[in-house]
């Protein structure tokens, strides 16, 4: 009898033959060593190409927290002399973004069916791959803490006066407050910047093709979020001193005292935000470290115990992407960005004003946090 | 109508976004694919939507390839110039992206169709799900997938410097 081909050995490796077919060629490979031989050869290598492959899978995204800058077309006007036309947001990021409105839906309702954290089990085939998934160091906490979530209502979305949303690098502040409470963080946060924050934002904001507005305004608020990033037991509250590189016009600057409570019982009580006097909305599993209200935006950060660092915009004014609305066939007014190093957005309006949650999560698990918000 | 999204997303979303990364080496992207997959099969959905969401994202793909300028649409993403994977030594990460780009070499070394039918395969596809998927006739699969494991793993290993004997 003639020797099995290539084919037949491959698909017998993957269990793809019909069942007289695979009778065939079991009985053929015990009587031909060389067939039998070569069915291990098969057997070798289709094991060694799906580890290869699963090589090309992502390495585990940094704990960084990148703002995303939110449309924010209308401005409120009488906000127009504290809010200068030049600082207007980029909106070229939403638009190629629209599609996802619909996925928001999807995402939605997944949540309801079960965790993210389930949907990580992979085809079995794909053992190696799903252990590199839940390998991820932001994933779990995060499912975990969206799951913990799931009992809290609903809070109230806090009104804001609104501004532009910034583009800011928010990783050094949360190792600093964080690590004396958990320690887990800190060797995550370890790159902790050097230089002055301002500059460093700055610098961060000049890779966005808005360059002069988002410089700018990424230097307006690294400027109190300096303050905030230095590991003082005491809250900060109100009035920062006018930083004159940025030109700052921060209205009030807080630092929420949660920051140096523990976690979980903080953040899922809602607290009085000294500068932005106004509820700060419980997130289960997350601490709000900072809140900061400017004229026409309020940027809220939290942190979990497991040091995933999240942020909050609130802008007033909805960014209508009729684009969106029109491809999509469900009008979801929400959008999930994914945006490079596993950072993720969720924008959705509500009550007149534009939201934004960020950070390095999957989308579906910062879906599900944003459920609480709303 | 019928169509259950969420059970849809569920089942799909991780596989397809999985696969689109090990395709195009860009996780972003693979994302964006991903979500328009989904926002057509919410347009149009699919009977059998495993292979149709895969076969849909490869032609994205592909159409994406074809038009430059559809790359300039492309979310702007804000990179993370100084990133270090937090939970990686130096070394490990740079072996690992030694790894990465090799494979990512030798896969680039395949025909488009056999390194379809290799994703897709890995992804859990059986050989009539990679047949829908790709065009490709069922009886052709092992063959394709025989020729391109081999070819593969010849092109990793001269990567390699043929320091390892991956066969024999």
């Amino acid at each position: 009898m003639s020797h099995m081909d290539e084919g037949t050995l491959h698909a017998l490796v993957d269990d793809a033959l019909d069942a007289a077919e695979r009778d065939a060629a079991q009985a053929h490979l015990a009587a031909c060593g060389d067939c039998a031989r070569r069915f291990a050869e098969a057997t070798a290598m289709a094991r060694q190409v799906r580890g290869l492959l699963g090589a090309l899978d992502e390495v585990p995204a940094p704990l960084r927290v990148q703002a995303l800058a939110t449309a924010s077309r209308p401005v409120a006007p009488a906000l127009g002399a504290v809010a200068p036309p030049q600082r207007r947001a980029p909106l070229v990021t939403l638009r190629r973004v629209a599609l996802a409105a619909s996925l928001l839906v999807v995402a939605g309702i997944s949540y309801r069916m079960g965790g993210a954290e389930e949907r990580a089990a992979t085809p079995a085939q794909n053992g190696a791959l799903s252990a590199t998934a839940l390998a991820r160091p932001e994933t779990a906490p995060a499912g975990a803490a969206a799951n913990a979530a799931t009992t809290t209502s609903p809070a109230t979305v806090p009104s804001a006066p609104s501004t532009e949303p910034t583009s800011a690098r928010l990783s050094s502040a949360p190792s600093a407050v964080a690590a004396p409470r958990t320690g887990a963080p800190s060797e995550v946060q370890s790159q902790v910047p050097s230089t002055p924050a301002p500059e460093r934002t700055a610098r961060r904001a000049d890779v966005m093709e808005d360059r002069v507005v988002a410089s700018s305004r990424a230097a307006e608020v690294a400027a109190p979020r300096q303050r905030a990033e230095a590991p003082a037991p005491a809250p900060v509250s109100d009035a920062a001193p006018e930083p004159s590189s940025a030109g700052a016009r921060a209205a009030a600057v807080a630092v929420a005292p949660g920051a140096e409570q523990s976690s979980r019982v903080a953040a899922s009580q809602a607290k009085a935000m000294p500068g932005g006097a106004r509820t700060a909305v419980p997130l289960s599993g997350y601490t709000v470290l900072e809140e900061q209200s400017l004229p026409a935006v309020t940027r809220r950060r939290y942190l979990s115990a497991a040091g995933t660092a999240l942020v909050l915009l609130i802008v007033q004014g909805t960014a209508s992407e009729p684009d969106a609305i029109a491809r999509s066939r469900i009008a979801a007014p929400e959008f999930v960005v994914r945006t490079a190093n596993g950072t993720s957005a969720v924008r959705w309006t509500a009550q007149g004003q534009s939201y934004e949650l960020s950070g390095a999560l999957p989308p579906d698990s910062l879906v599900k946090l944003a459920t609480q918000l709303r | 109508m019928g169509l259950d999204l969420g059970a849809l997303f569920r089942d799909y979303h991780e596989s397809l976004v999985r696969m689109l990364t090990r395709r195009t080496g860009d996780r972003g992207r693979a994302e964006e694919l991903a979500q328009e997959t989904f926002a057509r099969a919410v347009a149009a959905p699919p009977t059998n939507p495993r292979p149709w969401l895969f076969a849909v994202a490869l032609n994205l793909l592909r159409e994406e390839g074809r038009n430059a300028a559809t790359r300039e649409r492309r979310l702007a993403l804000v990179r993370d110039e100084d990133h270090v994977a937090p939970y990686e030594r130096p070394d490990e990460a740079y072996e690992r992206e030694e790894v990465r780009l090799q494979v990512r070499a030798a896969l680039a070394q395949l025909t488009e169709r056999d390194r379809d039918v290799l994703l897709l395969q890995a992804e859990g596809f059986d050989y009539d799900e990679i047949a829908q998927a790709t065009g490709l006739s069922r009886g052709a699969i092992g063959t394709t997938l025989a020729r391109a494991r081999r070819r593969m793993l010849e092109v990793y290993t001269q990567g390699e410097g043929g320091s390892h004997v991956t066969h024999g």
